[in-house]
């Protein structure tokens, strides 16, 4: 019996339900303590593999049905069909064990072909490497898609030592939840890729920096960590090369903007949580001044499928110009929402429709928020928009770090807008003057429009706040806070002009008594 | 290698690693940069100063992007300017509710005004309280626009203390301290640096500079360190304000609070403008003319032996030098001295004899390059804030590991490797037995001692006895320590070890010994000629170094040059051919023991108060009150004036030109920012003309040789007898800035570290040994059961004379402290912050208890300024160190009593010079 147990499902009650499983099966049962499979409506869930080869899920599995389901096992089912609508149209590369597999125990990694990928990387030289990862045109998959071959080769051409590598797992905008699921299923791929990409970088101490609120991720890791050094595949002297890494585990320092990666190495070393002024890029002066590479583990997760296949079949997947597959965070008003691993260029739609099954019942789709608190918000119409890195769409949308939030018609794009700014006002470290002063001055316009004191120069104000703070300010979370102004102003524009609308209405009706 | 670019169509040339905004600066082109500072790295913050470049994706902030040759840049396109108003307008938001009144906001004000941002366009926002609790400075919130300048600033921007740095984030965004305190409970020590980079002016002093008319170059009056400070001057030609000098090479921008507040007491009402002469035992108010020929007229009666004179490390050299020329020529007398006695003779002693020359080897700037720096017995946080903060860089920018060696928990101990807390008065043993473990541990450096050095076998047989086991239990530190540090400095982590004593070193009754053992170990470590090393007698007084370099001293002529018959006669053919006497003269402890004696019977002192400097007050004042007569000439009434014949009224450094010579050797230009404040006279003015009437009286025909124009007038006599500062011109100065001797040619650029080849000796450093004597000479006893330790506190500058007249600094601390630990207060039965007495076998003082873990139990720590009528100098003991005859300020036997509050204090009666009767 496999059990998902996740972050998801212990919100809704999987830890108890795998109380009583261990306290109701048989001795002669194999309990499976897995992460989650990516389908997060269906949480918790479990699967049944009898001794005769039939596999059986339930799903939504409250405490209660642990006696029938126990019962149900011994008595043995007809195995269900594989061709579940939510599966089907993806292509999983990072996470296909997710939810398969234990997430705590490396030999179940290991027998499914886990560590390949390092074993064959560390019998080429680490140039090899980096050659087959910049072949595989892989590219860095929290948000500004850049190759990564390239990262690790600018850190191993300077001379400067120690050099470090750094996990980010800060994982910390709403509508983003992809990176958990993988430390908390595949926790070892992570560990592979990321000893793949030191050795390739000529690095060899490394860290994982983990959500300050991601306490079972950051249990799984170290599990993961632990047994990875036992086995030694993590540590001195891997798999007899020669080559070592030590790797620890640091917790974040709370707040989105910790996973700017110059505002997480200054919370590394103790100081402000605030991003810092490039240039030195971090792979020429990071963490304590020296070259620093900093991957997602999304990113890292791709990268033993890369070795272990060659750069060549990663690049049969996904589109022309972006290889490989995106993990994509799925919520909001669709019936199946989740984490979703598709091949780059997928359309929007698929990934809503198809995959996520549509808004839910009797609703209309009004549009979709993309890519995070700050990318941006696009209409109905543009659900055939492929998936690809950097921007989506004209109006400034970007994929992000692939957060798709389906919105529907019970939705006012106003709220939206206001509950986006107010989360980047809040967020805002404090350290730029555009963002720290534009950020609440945005939430400050908006609700003006909302509460109808607005008038029509309020939304010209509000498109010159996108404008300015957009252009002007110091990291990535100012620079994209006007995304959702902009994008809302482009496709909803008429909804927002309406709200100033009423108030120079009255304006003018109260001119003319 | 010059860069050159583009700044809207016009070329500009810049240097290679220069930003694009340097560049733009360079151009001429007026950009808004609220964050970033000329003299600090690059924030990023303020966003005003973004731009278009050319195949450059957006609108970067210029101050972050390197300069490249072939760049194209854009300040003025329309969309540059739209978002950088932009910017501008959401920071003028941040302080709009404070009205309007253009131009008190410095950077900013300027800023809005050249984009033409007038009536604001958002509504103010709500900012935190001001923070009033520093005497000196607000800082307010309400002006602020958060550009981080003034936390770089505090931090790695300059000084490395850290009292100030964002709190909170987002628009809760603030400026404050750790744990969110007032700034007067913070570490911050009131230097001012950040309110000299506010753009807005939200940190400013609590009334503001009026019209400044004219700034002045010029060097801080203060510590002996030189830092360079900026006169303002306003419309009523009074200096108002002071600013760093990012040119001075010795303070790079920086200063402390003396020297950035402490001016005020120039134009303080009690300075003394007009000349004084004792009339029926008082002192009544004469003129010039009548006090000048009355002085020449009484000093006419005295000759050779008779007279002596004290020169003051505050004034100038030319000042120093004309004094000592005045002694020497026309009163026959090598009779003297400054204070250099009472701090560094024992270091001057000893680099004599084991160097041949007494000064520190090394530049402030080795500080930052050195591996390793030994502190000892100096409290450079207090003393030398702007060294400390150049060495505190070191540590914290280039890890370089830092010894303190001290009794006291100094503030230095938080950056420190290792602190060694050796018991007062043993640190001969220590350095001994630091130097054995050198030997012992085959790190010593064997080309140098061999080549280099003389008389290291003999030396090596005393130090041998001086193993760890025996030194743990001479001086209370570990063994493991003492090593430790021993391995630290000999074999640095990089580049070379630095050796830095102040007065804990010199001022005891073995202090010579101690300034021999610390120059032994430097010896045997090879630490000194080579950049990143050197040994760092840090000087007190501003011009301590110069004074001595003058020729203000009984047993050398300017330069350091010896006295002896030979010496005598080139002085005496270019000083018109009178003979001057080549025996040498007295030094200020043996001055005041010979008059006391009646065999000194007239002294002319400037610029210094021995009845609040020298030890054992009471003993002192009998001396000076059975001289015959005694001139002092000083910018402000005080416990030695009070007693003297003839009061004269000079100038201080604001009001006069000539030069400092500060610890590193560095000669710089004094300028005068205003005029003589009253009817008070630069000092070398009114010697000479003492002078020239007292020539006439004698007939000696010396008129000429005390008839200057102006100090460089006198500088090139000083300079043309003085080899060591030969090539030193005022020329040079104002053009070049401060030159650090020897510089014997007009085409030398000056020494920035000694010894590399060879010493004033000769080619060989001489080792001198030396036993661990005695501790002390008093030691505690059942009835005087504490050690006192004396020193000075960052606020107050020697016996405050000066900083009492200094409102910023008597704020900061207006009452005598009396350091204790808690364990001792409980003890005795004192509370912290109780008003207590301190007894000693020679007197008594009242001060406030003051709780701290600096101290440890058995030993109190009293500053010797003198506050409230209550000076540490009642207590001190008057024993000196045989070789050098410094006074043993650092330690006496004590004990503390509790005051009843049924006594009047004040009522007490005192002696003339203000000292409580017995």
């Amino acid at each position: 019996m496999v059990v998902q147990l996740d972050h998801t499902s212990l919100a809704v009650g999987g830890g108890e339900v795998v109380g009583a499983f261990r306290d109701a099966l048989p001795d002669s049962a194999y309990l499976v303590v897995a992460g989650s499979d990516g389908a997060s409506f269906n949480a918790p869930k479990i699967v049944i593999s009898t001794p005769d080869g039939a596999v059986k899920s339930f799903v939504n599995v409250a405490v209660g049905r642990v006696p029938e389901i126990v019962r149900l096992a011994s008595e043995g089912f007809d195995e269900e069909s594989a061709d579940d609508p939510f599966f089907a149209p993806q292509h999983r590369v990072a996470i296909d064990l997710a939810g398969v597999i234990s997430a705590v125990d490396i030999d179940e990694y290991l027998s499914h072909g886990g560590f390949s990928g390092l074993a064959r990387a560390l019998g080429m030289s680490p140039e090899g490497v980096l050659e087959e990862v910049k072949a595989s045109g892989l590219r860095g998959r929290g948000g500004a898609y850049f190759p990564a071959g390239l990262k690790w080769e600018s850190a191993r051409r300077i001379e400067n030592f120690p050099k470090y590598l750094v996990v980010n797992a800060e994982e910390g905008e709403p509508g983003i939840f992809k990176d958990r699921l993988l430390m908390d299923g595949v926790p070892y791929r992570i560990l592979e890729g990321m000893t793949i990409a030191a050795y390739a970088a000529g690095i060899d101490q490394a860290f994982i920096y983990i959500n300050a609120e991601a306490d079972f991720s950051a249990q799984r890791m170290r599990r993961a960590l632990d047994q990875a050094r036992a086995a030694g595949l993590i540590g001195g002297n891997i798999l007899g090369t020669g080559y070592s890494l030590d790797v620890e585990i640091r917790r974040g320092a709370g707040g989105y903007v910790c996973g700017e990666e110059t505002t997480l190495l200054n919370t590394m070393e103790g100081y402000r949580r605030e991003p810092r002024l490039r240039p030195p890029f971090p792979t020429e002066a990071g963490l304590w001044g020296k070259p620093t590479v900093i991957n997602n583990p999304e990113t890292l997760s791709s990268v033993p499928f890369i070795l272990a296949n060659g750069a060549d079949e990663f690049r049969k997947i996904g589109s022309e110009d972006a290889s490989g597959t995106k993990i994509i965070s799925l919520s909001g008003s669709v019936r199946r929402s989740g984490v979703v691993e598709v091949p780059m260029g997928t359309t929007l739609r698929q990934i809503v429709y198809d995959i996520g099954g549509g808004p839910e019942d009797g609703r209309d789709l009004m549009g979709l928020a993309v890519g995070g608190p700050s990318s941006g918000v696009l209409d109905a119409s543009m659900l055939d928009l492929r998936i690809a890195p950097g921007r989506l769409h004209e109006s400034g949308v970007m994929l992000g770090a692939g957060g798709v939030i389906a919105l529907d018609d019970r939705t006012a794009i106003s709220t939206v807008v206001r509950s986006l700014a107010a989360y980047n006002a809040n967020e805002s470290c404090g350290k730029c003057t555009p963002c720290r002063e534009g950020t609440p001055r945005m939430v400050e316009v908006i609700d003006r429009l909302i509460e109808g004191g607005g008038t029509s120069e309020d939304i010209d104000e509000l498109l010159k706040l996108a404008e300015v703070v957009g252009a002007a300010s110091l990291c990535g979370l100012g620079q994209a806070a006007g995304g959702p102004i902009t994008s809302a102003m482009h496709f909803f524009g008429a909804e927002m002009r309406g709200l100033a609308l009423s108030r120079s209405l009255d304006r003018a009706r109260n001119a003319r008594q | 290698m010059t860069i050159t670019l583009t700044i809207n169509g016009r070329e500009v040339q810049t240097s290679d690693g220069s930003s694009v905004l340097d560049a733009i600066n360079t151009s001429g082109t007026y950009i808004s940069q609220l964050c970033k500072d000329p003299d600090m790295k690059a924030i990023g913050a303020c966003r005003t100063c973004l731009v278009e470049i050319d195949g450059v994706r957006g609108f970067p902030a210029s101050c972050g992007v390197p300069a490249a040759n072939g760049m194209r840049v854009s300040t003025e396109s329309s969309q540059a300017l739209e978002i950088r108003r932009g910017v501008l307008q959401l920071t003028q938001a941040m302080v709009s509710q404070n009205g309007n009144d253009s131009g008190r906001r410095r950077e900013l004000d300027t800023a809005l005004k050249h984009y033409g941002i007038g009536r604001p366009r958002w509504r103010g926002r709500e900012r935190e309280p001001i923070d009033t609790s520093n005497p000196i400075f607000n800082i307010a919130m309400d002006d602020c626009i958060l550009c981080g300048r003034c936390a770089q600033a505090c931090q790695d921007g300059h000084q490395f203390i850290g009292a100030i740095d964002f709190l909170g984030a987002g628009t809760g965004s603030r400026i404050g301290t750790f744990m969110d305190r007032p700034l007067v409970d913070s570490v911050c020590t009131t230097c001012g640096q950040c309110l000299s980079v506010c753009p807005t002016g939200a940190i400013d002093v609590k009334t503001p500079t009026a019209n400044v008319v004219r700034t002045v170059s010029t060097v801080c009056p203060y510590c002996g360190v030189g830092c360079g400070i900026k006169a303002q001057v306003d419309e009523s030609e009074r200096i108002m304000g002071m600013l760093d000098d990012p040119d001075n090479l010795s303070s790079v921008g920086m200063l402390c609070v003396k020297g950035r507040f402490g001016y005020t007491f120039v134009h303080h009402r009690d300075r003394l403008t007009t000349p004084l002469i004792r009339k029926n035992g008082e002192l009544a108010a004469a003129s010039w003319d009548e006090a000048l020929e009355y002085a020449a007229d009484r000093l006419s009666r005295y000759n050779g032996s008779e007279f002596a004179t004290l020169a003051s490390a505050k004034a100038t050299n030319e000042d120093g030098y004309i004094q000592q020329k005045f002694a020497r020529l026309l009163m026959k007398s090598n009779n003297i001295d400054h204070c250099t006695r009472l701090c560094h003779s024992p270091s001057v002693e000893a680099m004599l004899v084991a160097l041949g020359s007494g000064a520190t080897s090394n530049s402030y700037i080795d500080y930052e390059e050195a591996g390793c720096i030994v502190i000892t017995g100096s409290d450079a946080n207090s003393n030398h804030p702007v060294a400390a903060s150049r060495m505190r860089r070191a540590v914290l920018e280039r890890g370089a590991k830092l010894i303190v060696i001290n009794p006291r928990r100094i503030e230095m101990c938080d950056f420190a490797e290792l602190w060694l807390r050796p018991r007062p008065g043993t640190d001969v043993a220590l350095y001994n037995g630091m130097a054995k473990v050198v030997m012992d541990e085959g790190l010593s450096d064997v080309d140098f001692i061999r080549n280099r050095t003389e008389q290291f076998d003999e030396w090596r047989e005393v130090v041998d006895k001086y193993d760890l086991e025996t030194v743990e239990k001479i001086t209370g530190v570990s063994g493991s320590d003492i090593a430790e540090a021993a391995r630290i400095y000999a074999n640095p982590p990089f580049s070379g070890s630095c050796l830095v004593w102040g007065m804990g070193i010199t001022q005891h009754t073995n202090g010579t010994a101690n300034a021999h053992c610390l120059l032994n170990l430097a010896f045997v470590s090879g630490q000194l000629g080579r950049p990143g090393s050197g040994i760092s007698p840090l000087r007190g007084q501003n011009n301590v170094q110069g004074c001595g370099d003058a020729g203000c001293l009984p047993n050398s002529l300017p330069g350091y040059q010896a006295l002896t018959e030979d010496t005598a006669l080139k002085f005496s053919e270019a000083w018109g051919g009178e003979p001057i006497n080549g025996v040498d003269g007295m030094v200020v402890t043996e001055m005041v023991e010979e008059a006391l004696r009646g065999n000194i019977k007239a002294m002319y002192v400037t610029g210094e108060n021995p009845l609040l400097s020298e030890p054992d007050l009471h003993h002192a004042e009998e001396a000076f009150k059975n001289l015959e007569f005694l001139v002092v000439q000083d910018i402000f009434m005080h416990e030695t004036a009070e007693v003297a014949d003839v009061v004269l009224p000079a100038t201080t450094f604001a009001e006069k030109d000539g030069t400092f010579t500060n610890s590193e050797r560095r000669v710089q230009r004094v300028r005068a920012a205003v005029d003589p404040v009253g009817g008070s006279r630069p000092d070398w003015e009114i010697i000479c003309d003492l002078g020239r009437r007292l020539s006439a009286k004698r007939g000696l025909g010396l008129e000429d040789e005390f008839d200057y124009r102006h100090p460089s007038e006198i500088w090139d006599e000083m300079a043309a007898l003085t080899p060591i500062i030969a090539g030193i011109s005022y020329e040079r100065l104002d053009a070049e800035g401060g030159i650090q001797w020897p510089c014997p040619t007009p085409d030398h650029p000056g020494t920035r570290y000694l010894y590399e080849d060879d010493f004033p000796r000769g080619p060989r450093a001489r080792f001198v040994p030396f036993e661990q004597g005695p501790a002390a000479d008093e030691m505690p006893s059942e009835r005087f059961p504490l050690i006192l330790n004396t020193g000075r506190v960052l606020y107050h500058w020697h016996g405050g004379t000066i900083t009492r007249r200094a409102e910023g600094l008597l704020a900061r601390m207006p009452d005598l402290e009396i350091h204790m630990s808690a364990e001792d207060g409980e003890r005795y039965g004192v509370e912290d912050g109780e008003w207590i007495r301190v007894r000693s076998r020679r007197g008594d003082l009242e001060g406030r208890a003051s709780y701290t873990e600096k101290m440890r139990a058995g030993e109190i720590f009293v500053p010797f300024v003198k506050l409230k009528d209550h000076a540490a100098n009642f207590l001190t003991n008057s024993a000196f160190d045989p070789d050098s005859k410094i006074p043993e300020y650092k330690v006496c036997a004590v004990r503390i009593e509790k005051i009843d509050p049924d006594g009047d204090a004040s009522k007490r009666r005192k002696t003339e010079a203000g000292i409580p009767v017995r």
